[in-house]
């Protein structure tokens, strides 16, 4: 099956009707025929109709406005300019501003999409290299279901039986771990390529002109920010709805610095029209392609194979999250979760590991999927906010460096495990 | 060009500014629920139900415009490197293939969908959902979807690749 | 020769519910050795919860285990379980589950085999002290309870505001007072960490559980007299053993949370008379007013307050 999609997707096929080619096929072997394909019709009612998934338009049409009112540009010019000479800041910049958003918005997502929409444009006008764009925003994009809030780390401690607020604070440290090792491989990028990312555009205006710019144009930002994540704090809101306020505050902000034309509402949502539909579509075939492979058998056959031998601790660890990341390119993660958890959490006890510490491992694990190829939903995402032309060996390429932090990340987690654990004993003992 | 098809295109267009309407509907509708509820004045119980069903209905009502714009994402690389002829013709059987599960899909929904509708079914959230919608939109939007590519190939179109402009 | 029967479950195999579930197949896997077995493919992740049934009905899987009350929109009678005040043991008996055959054949158009894991009783949470008026009476006037549809009306009939949240953002609506309370099953308040927030429970509980096996009509006719004897057997032995079972859960769940520092609070005398009133009429007349044949038959057979 996996091969009848990939074969389908290479003859150019959309993805979201290869899924559905796929998933006709494969319902058809394992449900037994015709019934197969209304089954799949009835379970696909169910995928896109969910309130869970509402933030990743919100949180577009915010990005979108953003960037087509102007208001991204002159936070961004006036970060330039405090920033001065340096190359590939808007590079870093990416990540700062992600990992910012990251504290907002606790799906992958609507943060990737927010990020592309927003910073990608101008990147690509002052002639960044694709692997200085694209990396950086799926990377930092993934942070916002390592960092609280994070829908995702709760409905893992709910159905791993992991303590739900440990969890959340545990994820905080590697979060920001993750996010300096960003850096890092940036300014290596930089170093290596020169060419990568321009920097000689700039110099450091003097401090007058630093603070005017920040006072003007970044601070307004505050209003964004307590939208998303002040409401949620005062208990106004929920997460989920927080993304609303998110975008209605966009536009009270645009409307204030004159700025809300008629032409960037209509671009924005336009373009938020072009990535959710797209997004939706493919998650309406992946999530049915999911559970048809659930359903097989061949999943829990594999987790089985793979978990089934007597050996080291750290070697059966290191086999956990090799099945996660394998499932993780072709099913969505609540699957995973449901599938992976009933035999990881009795095997993670039985191993003497913590099991918050192994959540964090997991949801690093499951946040590593959501860009490995050839599944990788952020991937998908990516191309559809990217400029035509953009292909997926290109994006899949770009966010290569940003995965093996994430991998480094886990290895320094079993070697020190306060990493994780530190937090969440401090504040909850 | 007839005048059946140019209402077609004024439907497809139509659709998608009401998908999109649907989003500005959605970030409304959940600010107007939280501000109401947060002054203590009432709670818009039908919010999440309307707003989960928003979600299919613009995927099912973009999806045929999202085609005629080529906005669906799809790996062209491969196929890029075939001859001209063979590309051509790959392309071809690509939307054929397409066209034939669409209208597949859209037949099933809509026998599903009767019959719910002739049991009086509903789907209970937070508030009731007549049991019929959420086939009605798959049913309508897949034929589209369908009627679409047809509509492409008719203009001289022969991959499905993406070539969105935003 | 032996039959194999595939199961799936609404909740995911890790729950307690699950688990009770997977001890029934246990026990018919013990039993019915030669004659029929059944495997259990696995829980939503294969099948979405609230279409599980139409795959059953299909013949796609032979069994599932879930709330009938998720098919409330289908069949109506769903509710004669949820307002129950008998066991399902009883309910065999004195031939109301006979009646709710009757219903899930003709409305979901699947076999109904049992009615395991009842006596579980839902309760509604706050996070502070829930007001009560002069004659004791629980007044939640302007509070805002996180609900569900089976319970929304009764909500509203105590005077609250039910508000919809999806799961994943309970907690954090929970730690941030984003809404006053909840409503959920007494077992697996825990499960999802809320009870760090939801420091008040009020009693009574009211309804009850209302957990089915069924099985595909195709599947069941292919089964031998054998195999379909020795199901009905351990079905109504499972019954009574896992509504036993979940007693003692509740009572460990409730010595717990109390140990905790949960406050309980008794709602007495008249007060407990009209809270059960409101809530299992809200139950009953949700029937009543959705029409079904059976209403007399299942309100003689499962309520007797
Ligand atoms: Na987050
Ligand atoms: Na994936």
């Amino acid at each position: 099956m996996m091969g009848g999609i990939i074969f389908l997707m290479m003859l150019g096929m959309p993805v979201a009707l290869a899924f559905f080619a796929i998933n006709l096929v494969g319902v058809w072997i394992f449900m037994g025929g015709a019934v197969g394909i209304d089954q799949f019709i009835t379970n696909a009612t169910a995928s896109i109709t969910s309130f869970a998934l509402v933030p990743v338009p919100l949180f577009l049409l915010m990005g979108e406005l953003f960037f087509h009112t102007g208001l991204a540009m002159r936070v961004f010019d006036a970060l330039d300019r405090g920033l001065g000479n340096m190359r590939g800041r808007l590079s870093y910049l990416t990540v700062g501003g992600g990992t910012l958003f990251a504290t907002l918005s606790g799906s992958s997502m609507a943060n990737t999409a927010m990020l592309g929409a927003s910073l990608m444009p101008d990147m690509l006008s002052r002639g960044y290299k694709p692997k200085m764009i694209l990396g950086p925003i799926i990377a930092t994009g993934g942070l916002a279901m390592i960092i609280p809030p994070s829908t995702l780390a709760v409905l893992l401690g709910s159905l791993g039986r992991i303590d739900v607020g440990a969890l959340l604070i545990a994820g905080l440290l590697p979060g920001l771990i993750l996010a300096l090792l960003y850096v890092v491989v940036i300014r290596l990028q930089v170093a290596l390529d020169p060419d990568a990312a321009p920097g000689d555009v700039e110099t450091r205006a003097p401090w007058p002109e630093i603070l005017r710019g920040i006072a003007i144009d970044v601070l307004p930002m505050g209003l964004v920010i307590f939208c998303v994540i002040g409401l949620i704090l005062l208990g106004w809101a929920t997460p989920t709805e927080a993304a609303a306020f998110g975008a209605m505050s966009v536009v009270v902000l645009a409307a204030l610095k004159r700025c809300l034309t008629r032409e960037a509402i209509v671009k924005s949502l336009r373009g938020t029209l072009v990535v959710s539909v797209m997004m939706l579509m493919i998650i309406l075939g992946s999530t049915t392609f999911s559970q048809v492979l659930a359903f097989s058998g061949a999943s829990n056959g594999m987790i089985r194979w793979a978990t089934g031998y007597e050996i080291d601790p750290y070697l059966m660890l290191a086999c956990m999250i090799l099945v996660l990341i394998v499932l993780g390119m072709f099913m969505d993660q609540l699957s995973i979760m449901m599938l992976t958890l009933p035999i990881f959490i009795p095997l993670v006890n039985a191993l003497g590991f913590d099991p918050v510490w192994f959540g964090v491992i997991m949801l690093l694990a499951l946040e590593l999927s959501l860009a490995t190829p050839p599944f990788g939903l952020l991937l998908f995402v990516m191309v559809g906010v990217a400029p035509p032309g953009t292909t997926i060996g290109q994006v899949a390429l770009a966010v290569l460096p940003f995965l093996a932090c994430s991998v480094l990340l886990i290895v320094l987690m079993m070697l020190e495990p306060g990493i994780a654990l530190w937090l969440p004993d401090r504040i909850l003992n | 060009m007839s005048v059946a098809l140019r209402l077609y295109d004024r439907l497809i267009e139509g659709l998608a500014v009401l998908a999109a309407a649907s989003f500005v509907f959605v970030t409304v509708a959940i600010v107007t629920d939280v501000t109401l509820r947060n002054l203590g004045i009432t709670s818009l119980i039908w919010v999440s139900a309307v707003v989960e069903y928003c979600m299919l209905f613009a995927a099912m009502a973009a999806g045929p415009w999202l085609i005629r714009i080529g906005g669906h994402v799809a790996v062209t690389s491969f196929v890029d490197m075939l001859p001209g002829s063979l590309r051509r013709a790959v392309g071809l059987s690509v939307m054929l293939v397409s066209v034939v599960i669409l209208v597949w899909l859209s037949w099933r929904a809509a026998v599903i969908g009767l019959e719910e509708a002739r049991f009086g079914s509903i789907d209970m959230r937070s508030i009731d959902i007549p049991g019929w919608l959420p086939y009605a939109l798959l049913s309508g939007g897949f034929v589209l979807m369908a009627a679409e590519i047809l509509r492409q190939i008719g203009r001289g179109a022969r991959d499905l690749g993406s070539r969105a402009q935003h | 020769q032996e039959q194999t029967l595939r199961a799936i479950t609404a909740f995911p195999s890790g729950l307690a519910f699950s688990q009770s579930f997977l001890g029934f197949v246990e026990m018919v896997n013990e039993r019915g050795e030669g004659v029929v077995q059944i495997d259990y493919a696995g829980g939503p992740e294969t099948v979405p919860q609230n279409q599980q049934i139409d795959a059953v009905r299909r013949g796609i899987v032979d069994m599932q285990y879930g709330p009938a009350s998720f098919y409330l929109g289908r069949m109506p009678e769903a509710d004669a379980w949820v307002g129950s005040t008998v066991t399902a043991m009883e309910a065999r008996e004195n031939g109301g589950f006979e009646v709710m055959q009757q219903a899930f054949s003709d409305k979901l158009g699947v076999e109904l085999l049992a009615h395991i894991d009842s006596g579980v009783q839902f309760h509604i949470y706050t996070l502070e002290e829930p007001p009560r008026d002069a004659e004791g009476n629980l007044d939640l006037d302007g509070l805002q309870i996180r609900s569900q549809p089976i319970y929304r009306s009764f909500f509203e009939e105590l005077g609250a505001t039910p508000i919809s949240v999806n799961v994943p953002d309970v907690y954090t609506g929970l730690e941030r007072n984003t809404f006053d309370g909840a409503g959920w099953p007494i077992v697996g308040i825990k499960d999802l960490n809320w009870d760090r927030f939801l420091r008040y429970r009020v009693d009574p509980g009211f309804f009850q559980t209302d957990l089915a096996v069924v099985v595909s009509p195709d599947s069941w006719e292919q089964l031998s007299e054998e195999a379909r004897t020795l199901l009905t057997e351990v079905a109504a032995e499972y019954e009574k053993i896992s509504h036993d079972n979940f007693q003692q859960i509740v009572a460990e769940t409730d010595a717990t949370v109390r140990e905790e520092g949960m406050t309980v609070i008794e709602l007495e005398g008249a007060a407990r008379e009209r809270f059960l009133d409101l809530a299992y009429d809200s139950a009953w007349s949700r029937m009543r007013e959705a029409g079904t044949e059976h209403y007399d038959a299942l309100r003689d057979a499962y309520y007797d307050r």
